[in-house]
Parts: C-alpha cells; sequence; structure tokens
C-alpha cells in the first residue's frame, strides 16, 4: 500500500486533477456515503494499492518524514522553511504556483527609516536567510497568517509572504517591493520507502513526471 | 465505522519509527490517566497534581522501561561480542569533554552540542553528540605517545599492521531532537578503524555494521550507497555558500534545485543529473557514462562495495543522493535499512587522517524488534536455615535459570522450587 500526504487547500485542489489523470482519484463513494461533504481525512482511491491522506499544509514533510506516507504533496514554501530531514522532493509539480515577496505599505520607500526592518511573516528562517544574503538587517514576528494586517496595525514594517495575483497585498494598501522566490508544489518521497519501495515509487514518479510534461506540451 | 475499524486505520498509518509506548514529545505523556485511577482523592473530587510533577523530564527525553531496557541491553551484548570477535577495541570516554573536541570544528555537530559552564574551571564543556571526535582524540593521543611503529598503546598485537579498530557504546545527547518525534538522547553504539585503505576499509567496515545489527537480532536489511567524494569533487570549486546549498539541494534529489543553486557552475548540470540515479550496477554504468575521469576510481569503489554487499542474496543497491549525516564523510558512505527505519549509517571521512567508521542507534533498534519470549522464573520460597534449600538454590543460579524468591506464603504457580521426602525439587507443572 503506498499512502500518499498532500496539502489541504490549494495545492489539493490543484493536485485533484493531476491524480485524476493517473487514475488515483479519490474514492467519492467512499467519501461522500452521506451525500453530505465528507471530514474523512483518509482517502482511498481508484487505485486498490494508494490511498490518500489529507495534511495541513505545514504538516506534510512530517507526515513523509516519519514514514506515515511514503509520497507526499507538499509546497515548496514549507519545504524550504522547514527543511525536514529524511525525504527527498525529486520533483515540481508545476501546481499551486505562487511568489513569495517581500511586501509593505504602498509608496512608503523606507518604511524602517535608519533601524532594522521589523518583518511579519509565517517564513522566518526564509526570510532569515534571504535578508543575511542580502546583507540587510532585520528583525523578524512570526505570525500565523493575514500577514497584511502587521504593517496596517503598525506590528511591523514590511511583510513576507506568499502572493498569486497581488490582489489581497493590494487590498490591504501594500505593494510588492522585491520577489524572493518562485514557489511551487514539489513530490517528496520519505527516505526509507525510496529505498524499499524504490520501482513502485520510481514508477509512480515517473508516470507523474509525463502527466506534467504532456500538460506543458498541451 | 466500528471502534475496531477506526483503531485500524489509525494503526495502519503509524509509521514503524515512532515510539509507540513512551512519545518523546514533553506533552503527549505528560496527560494524567483520567480514565484510570490517579491523582488524589479528595472527597468526591480527584485531584491532578501539576503536569510537571507528573512527568519531571524535560521534553524529548525519556526513560527506557522494560522490556524496551532490557531488549536494548540484550542487543548492546550481543552487538559487542560480535565486534570483540572481530578484534575491535572498546574505547569508553567521558559523556562531557572541551567543547572543542566534542565538535572538531563541524558546523551541524556544533548546534547539536549541549554546551553548559564547567563550574570547577570556568571553561564551555559540552555533551557529546556524537562518539566519531572522542575517538579521533583518543587515536591521535595514542599515536603521538605511542608513535606510529603500529602499536597504538592498546595492550594486544591485533594492529601490528599499523589498523586501529575501535568500538564504544554510550549516550549521546543532542540538543534538538532530529525529528520532532524522536528523542534526544541516543544508545549510540558503533565502531571505526584507522590506517585501512580504500576500498578493503570501507568492505571492513560495512561488513562489520551488517554483521553487527544481524549479531544483535535486526533482519531484513538492506544497504544503499553513495560517495560523497564524487559530489564534493564536482563542487569544489564553488564558493562555500553555493557548495553547501548544491550539497543540500543534492541530498534532497532536487536536480532543478541544484541547478538553481549551482547557477553558471559548470559541473551544476552534472550534479542535477547524478541526484536522481539510483539502483543496482546499471545506475553505476549510467553514472559511468558522464562523469569525468577524476571521479572512476569512485565509481569503482562503489562497485566493489556493491558487488560485496550484494553477495549471498545481499540487498545492495546505489542512491548518489544518500549521502546524509553529519556531512563530514569524504569518501564512499552506507546506509543500512532495516524495516522502515535507518539502522546504521557510516563511511569514510578525513578529519586529519582518514578513517572509516558506522553508528547505530541501539534504543530505535530495541524499539523495532519484536519481544522476546522469556521462560517463566522458577519461584523460590525462603528457607535460608535449610541446607538443602541453599544447596538447590545454587545449583538453580549455577543453571542459569531465572528464579524468584517468594516473600509470603502464598503458592506460586508452578514451576516452583518445592520441598519434597528427597531434599528440595523444582516441580516444572
Amino acid at each position: 500500500m503506498i499512502t500518499i500526504a498532500v496539502a489541504k487547500g490549494r495545492i489539493w485542489n490543484e493536485a485533484l486533477p493531476l491524480l485524476a489523470e493517473l487514475g488515483l482519484a479519490p474514492d467519492n463513494d467512499a467519501n461522500t456515503n452521506t451525500g453530505e461533504e465528507s471530514r474523512r481525512l483518509i482517502l482511498p482511491t481508484a487505485n486498490p494499492g494508494v490511498r490518500l491522506i489529507l495534511t495541513r499544509a505545514q504538516d506534510t514533510p512530517v507526515f513523509v518524514a516519519c514514514g506515515a506516507a511514503q509520497m507526499g504533496i507538499a509546497g515548496g514554501d514549507i519545504l524550504e522553511e522547514k527543511q525536514t530531514a529524511d525525504i527527498c522532493q525529486p520533483l515540481d509539480l508545476q501546481i499551486a504556483k505562487c511568489r513569495m515577496v517581500l511586501a509593505a505599505p504602498r509608496g512608503r520607500e523606507n518604511p524602517a527609516a535608519g533601524r532594522p526592518l521589523a518583518v511579519a511573516t509565517k517564513y522566518v528562517n526564509t526570510a532569515r536567510k534571504w535578508f543575511a544574503k542580502k546583507g540587510a538587517a532585520a528583525n523578524f514576528i512570526k505570525l500565523g497568517g493575514n500577514m497584511e494586517i502587521a504593517p496596517l496595525a503598525g506590528l511591523a514594517d514590511a511583510i513576507v509572504d506568499l502572493a498569486d495575483t497581488g490582489k489581497t497585498l493590494r487590498d490591504n494598501g501594500l505593494e510588492e517591493k522585491e520577489k524572493i522566490a518562485d514557489i511551487s508544489a514539489k513530490l517528496i518521497l520519505n527516505r526509507v520507502a525510496a529505498r524499499r519501495q524504490r520501482k513502485t515509487l520510481a514508477q509512480l514518479q515517473q508516470r507523474i513526471a509525463e502527466a506534467i510534461a504532456q500538460r506543458n506540451r498541451a | 465505522m466500528t471502534r475496531r475499524g477506526t483503531l485500524a486505520a489509525t494503526d495502519a498509518l503509524h509509521p514503524p519509527g515512532v515510539c509507540r509506548t513512551q512519545m518523546p514529545m514533553g506533552k503527549a505523556n505528560t496527560d494524567p490517566p483520567r480514565g484510570a485511577a490517579g491523582g488524589i482523592v479528595c472527597g468526591n473530587i480527584r485531584i491532578f497534581p501539576p503536569l510537571f510533577l507528573m512527568n519531571p523530564l524535560p521534553g524529548h527525553l525519556g526513560d527506557m522501561a522494560p522490556p524496551l531496557a532490557e531488549r536494548a541491553e540484550r542487543c548492546r551484548r550481543r552487538a559487542l561480542d560480535w565486534l570483540f570477535a572481530h578484534s575491535y577495541r572498546l574505547f569508553a570516554p567521558p559523556l562531557a569533554e572541551h567543547l572543542q573536541a566534542l565538535t572538531a570544528g563541524d558546523k551541524t555537530l556544533d548546534v547539536d552540542t549541549f554546551k553548559m559552564t564547567d563550574t570547577l574551571s570556568g571553561e564551555t564543556l559540552g555533551l557529546r553528540a556524537d562518539h566519531t571526535p572522542q575517538v579521533l582524540r583518543f587515536d591521535r593521543a595514542a599515536r603521538a605517545e605511542n608513535g606510529n611503529d603500529g602499536n597504538d598503546g592498546v595492550d594486544n598485537d591485533d594492529n601490528r599492521d599499523g589498523v586501529r579498530r575501535y568500538c564504544y557504546c554510550g549516550s549521546v545527547i543532542r540538543a534538538h531532537p532530529p525529528q520532532p518525534w524522536k528523542f534526544r538522547e541516543e544508545i549510540q553504539i558503533g565502531a571505526e578503524i584507522f590506517g585501512a585503505p580504500a576500498p578493503g576499509g570501507e568492505m571492513e567496515i560495512a561488513r562489520a555494521a551488517r554483521g553487527m545489527l544481524a549479531a544483535a537480532g535486526v533482519g531484513d536489511l538492506c544497504v544503499s550507497l553513495a560517495h560523497a567524494g564524487i559530489v564534493r569533487a564536482l563542487a569544489a570549486e564553488m564558493p562555500e555558500e553555493t557548495r553547501d546549498e548544491v550539497l543540500r539541494r543534492f541530498s534532497l534529489r532536487d536536480a532543478d534545485g541544484v541547478l538553481a543553486a549551482a547557477a553558471d557552475d559548470g559541473n551544476g548540470k552534472t550534479l542535477a543529473k547524478l541526484c536522481g540515479i539510483a539502483g543496482g550496477e546499471e545506475s553505476l554504468a549510467e553514472a559511468r557514462a558522464f562523469l569525468p575521469p577524476e571521479c572512476q576510481p569512485a565509481l569503482d569503489e562503489l562497485a566493489f562495495l556493491r558487488r560485496e554487499l550484494a553477495r549471498e542474496g545481499g540487498d545492495a543497491e546505489v542512491d548518489f543522493s544518500d549521502i546524509g549525516g553529519y556531512g563530514y564523510h569524504t569518501g564512499a558512505v552506507f546506509v543500512f535499512y532495516a524495516g522502515g527505519y535507518v539502522a546504521a549509517r557510516g563511511g569514510r571521512y578525513d578529519r586529519g587522517e582518514s578513517a572509516v567508521g558506522f553508528s547505530v542507534n541501539l534504543r530505535e533498534i530495541a524499539e523495532h524488534l519484536p519481544p522476546e519470549t522469556r521462560a517463566a522464573a522458577v519461584a523460590c520460597p525462603l528457607a535460608p536455615d535449610d541446607e538443602q534449600w541453599q544447596q538447590a538454590v545454587a545449583d538453580l543460579e549455577k543453571s542459569g535459570r531465572r528464579l524468584r524468591f517468594v516473600h509470603n506464603s502464598e503458592e506460586s504457580p508452578p514451576p516452583r522450587l518445592q520441598k519434597t521426602k528427597t531434599g528440595w525439587r523444582i516441580q516444572e507443572s
């Protein structure tokens, strides 16, 4: 049995068509036996040898690293931030694409004015690394979400967060100052499973890579 | 879904590498036993003491209760006996040492080392996070004292050819748990060989890892081989920061990441191609086709090692990206997987002198081994004034059978020592 951990939310939504192309769509009968939207987190698929588990985005690498899932689909932002050991990330799935950006209130060119920038972010490690590489001083305030409020409330000078269309930033009076990284969802493998079930996982990975290549050609 | 079904689903998800009985997370095992009797009863109210009194241990540190501790001890004895039989000398360094001697300049090891101030001298001490730097210190000191004539001061003639073999077994403590579900303390058992050139040294140490694990009762082993020397050679010209990032991406099998991190370095493409190659003899041939000539001897080493470890049906494969560990390896590296966990990790490194070694977390191994069935203990009622009883107990102790003295008049079920007309006899049933 292969268990694939998939991050809830946008990654799950965009991974579903890809999984369906591979014959790994969640089994709807098992999923919605009462007609209501199911809250089951372990889902069988059309392939009896494969099942899916739904995880919170930041937990997907942990489930894969500890061996609860042999394979996973996780966001590049989380993988970069957590740098979980005992996994490998052999394939960029090119779904759930967005950018990690530094954003600050619109029109404010030098928000910190002579002192280290106060940056609110969920991605403290990634942001710290980026600022260090630039040689810029900054202090980081870890927040769990809705980062855009921090500069408006005077909590921070700027934020480091994910942006897709940039609408949330604009609607909250912020603008993108610099792009930190392109982000997309990655296929991840448990290191032990990658060795012990090498052939099975390599075949599945190959099929996923071919499906992505076909999408890119279309 | 039935309750039974729910439990089965949870069980199926439970990874084999996670301790089931003793959760390492401080909070997880501090829940008071609300379903069972516990706490202090005051009238009709049951009061639970503060959580820190229920579990005084810091996070990610845990007791080893019986039978886990007994299983670990049995593994330790069998493993050390195997190593003794193969001429490894036991070395037992102190748990605390000067920080520099424990980290040997390794950044990762430095972050992982518990630090404290010695109130005796004011110096900064550390608790060891790995045995290897201490073995290196000992070997270096022994050689300085005794010269490099093949006698390292150890009172035997096992190392007349200049090859020194050491083994060790003891606790190592890390400042941070290696994973959120793991303990910070390991019982580390392992071995190091100094003075054995490649590829014979690698073969001997990998065979030792396999033999020792088998002796300890670990089965279903397979090995993954890689070569840190190839990766280091290809990344040698890169600036340090770039090299670190390229090696990290390489070990993740992240080909796109390697390319991006290497930027315009010519070897970036080679490394990106290499990190995805894994398998048997064919993967070595695939790598041989595009790796530069200076990497070919390393491939020969891997081919030799794979062939030797695959003898007698051994499962040995190459995975070029599997170069994990402390990052100090410089040559061939190996990882033994048992079931769903890493059983042993080792390889060649160079810290002033080239050596090979491996280590094993005995606690993790003991957690994965099936419980051993114990023969029932012979119940011995106390009759110390009876000379025949004294003799019967002495005979029983000599026989190696487990015995248990009975301190009350309650009749124990057999097997038990019982007084008969002809003296004390064991009643088996």
